[in-house]
């Protein structure tokens, strides 16, 4: 038996149309049509092609019904440079997160979400609200996903060839989810975060579009940069060079320290415009000049140390789910340093993989 | 006069009872300590120089008395000394900036500003009541009982504030109060200031941690 909704996932999981899985399977378009209708069941044969193909294990197909993640219900920060088949394979991997979710969640406790209602449309004052909620002071935020995750929300990463895709979120049974494309900068991976913590707490009613993402960029420029502490941080006549060495402590790129800098007025328009022209002179808008450390998942990481103590490895956790290896790495990869497990590190198909080797333990 | 013949210092153990008898316990002065304190860590480079001390001690008076006026205390803000009472009006707390010695018990702590007249009252009328039981000097209002009023003394040193609930009992030359009869240490207080971040170049200080167990 195929279960139409996994079938359906998993297809747009890999970006494909039905025209196309029908051609690599060798059946009719009409019949995967039936197939995700459920008004025709596959052969034993043509399901182990399906499941080849699409590099899912057939016992994936078996399994229960699948609410997937629709567009609507995700917060996409450049929709309309995005194709339909990237949109499909983005929410495809958030619908798979979430099944690994479910799995932990069955497995562990972690912390319940715990996002403030914000009663606001002002995105510095609900970024102030969230503050002090979480009783953060103004201080900088060290680890926005350990942050996260202490918050109750879960994260996963985002392994895209796609690489439109910076992040998205979204809520499912009441719980906020963010995934994050791993493969960019630690600085730009960071305000991401932030950028959907601004959409879990403006956004939960489902405002999508321009504005909606504006919003949560000021709300991410506000929350990792408190205008008290760049106020405070004497930075009136910085240099490109001062900005590089001091935008540590806040572990901003230098283009967002720039941009919140003549946000709260420290800048004058002529010193941000010069600065701007500046950094994008010297290619920082692309590549991040004096890069902190990429940050990484607690929960993730709290939860594969100790399977691994009880003799449980990825290939066990992915079997449990019904995900690949490959699938099930990408998902917690960037966020995880790995441990040698002996051979296999993964797939050598995804891009992103020979600079996160590099932080491997 | 000498004053530390009058009760030999506590140690750490009769600490609750001693509270208790005040009619206030360690969590709600932590509590209102910890409140206060997180107003200091808003502080700022821009706020000017004393604020923090200044922060601590007004918040101190404001989450003390927001603790303990549901347990039937009073503010009371005779002579611009922001004191909380009793209900009995027997005991007043006020909450002051101490020196080094500060929450110490091998030192002798004094405040770290000379006192006005009216704190100066108070303490006299201290030192009479733990004489007497009695006052001979007149109380700055007849209708009220004889009070024992006592300090709670901060001290911020290096990463945390040392803290003590104290009972003055005389003051030095220039005004500041500097001898107790009983002196009651409270919890240290762990600092997470604004201050510290700045030079703060791992994430050590403020490493969130998200609790994970197995079912």
């Amino acid at each position: 038996m195929i279960n139409p909704t996994r079938l359906e996932l998993a297809r747009r999981r890999r970006g494909w149309t039905k025209t196309k899985l029908a051609q690599q399977v060798d059946v009719s378009t009409k019949s995967i049509t039936n197939y995700e209708s459920g008004d025709q069941q596959p052969t034993d044969a043509t399901l182990a092609r399906i499941a080849d193909e699409l590099g899912f294990p057939e016992s994936f197909f078996a399994e229960p019904d699948v609410e997937a993640i629709i567009e609507t219900a995700a917060s996409f920060r450049s929709l309309a440079s995005m194709t339909a088949s990237q949109r499909h394979q983005a929410l495809g991997a958030g619908t798979l997160a979430m099944l690994i979710d479910e799995w932990i969640e069955q497995h562990f406790t972690r912390p319940a979400p715990t996002i403030p209602i914000v009663d606001t449309h002002d995105p510095e004052q609900a970024a102030e609200i969230v503050r002090v909620e979480w009783d953060l002071g103004h201080r900088p935020i060290p680890n926005m996903v350990h942050l996260l995750e202490r918050q109750g929300v879960r994260v996963f990463s985002l392994d895209e060839q796609g690489r439109e895709v910076d992040a998205f979120s979204f809520w499912r049974n009441a719980r906020p989810y963010v995934l994050l494309n791993t493969t960019k900068s630690a600085e730009h991976s960071r305000f991401d975060a932030a950028h959907e913590l601004g959409h879990i707490v403006l956004h939960r009613t489902g405002e999508r579009g321009r504005e909606a993402e504006h919003q949560a960029n000021q709300f991410a420029s506000g929350f990792l940069m408190p205008r008290a502490s760049v106020l405070a941080a004497g930075l009136q006549h910085a240099t490109l060079t001062t900005l590089i060495q001091r935008k540590a402590e806040w572990k901003v790129s230098v283009v967002a320290l720039i941009y919140r800098l003549h946000a709260v007025g420290v800048l004058t328009d002529w010193q941000y415009r010069s600065l701007c022209i500046a950094a994008s002179k010297k290619g920082y808008r692309t590549n991040e000049p004096k890069s902190v450390q990429r940050e990484t998942s607690q929960v993730l990481e709290k939860v594969l140390d100790y399977l691994r103590t009880q003799g449980i490895h990825r290939r066990e956790i992915a079997k449990s789910v019904h995900l690949t290896i490959d699938d099930f790495d990408r998902l917690v990869f960037g966020l995880v340093l790995l441990a040698q497990e002996g051979g296999n590190q993964g797939p050598s198909t995804s891009r992103g993989r020979d600079h996160l080797r590099l932080i491997e333990r | 006069m000498t004053t530390t013949s009058l009760a030999a210092l506590p140690g750490d153990g009769d600490r609750d009872a001693q509270l208790a008898a005040i009619g206030v316990s360690v969590e709600q002065l932590t509590e209102a300590r910890g409140r206060a304190q997180h107003d200091v860590d808003e502080c700022t480079s821009l706020d000017p120089p004393g604020s923090r001390g200044s922060v601590r001690r007004m918040r101190s008076v404001r989450y003390l008395r927001e603790g303990l006026i549901p347990h039937g205390w009073t503010p009371d803000d005779t002579g611009n000394v922001g004191a909380v009472v009793s209900p009995d009006g027997t005991v007043a707390i006020i909450a002051t900036s101490g020196d080094a010695g500060t929450g110490l018990l091998s030192h002798k702590p004094k405040t770290k500003y000379p006192k006005g007249e009216v704190t100066q009252l108070r303490v006299r009328q201290n030192i009479q009541l733990s004489l007497f039981e009695d006052l001979t000097e007149e109380p700055l209002d007849a209708s009220e009982p004889a009070r024992r009023t006592w300090f709670l003394l901060q001290h911020p040193a290096g990463d945390v504030v040392r803290a003590e609930l104290s009972y003055p009992v005389g003051s030095d030359g220039a005004g500041r109060i500097n001898e107790w009869s009983e002196r009651i240490i409270l919890p240290e207080l762990q600092l997470d200031t604004y201050e510290t971040w700045i030079d703060d170049d791992d994430e050590g200080d403020h490493q969130v941690d998200v609790p994970v167990t197995p079912r």
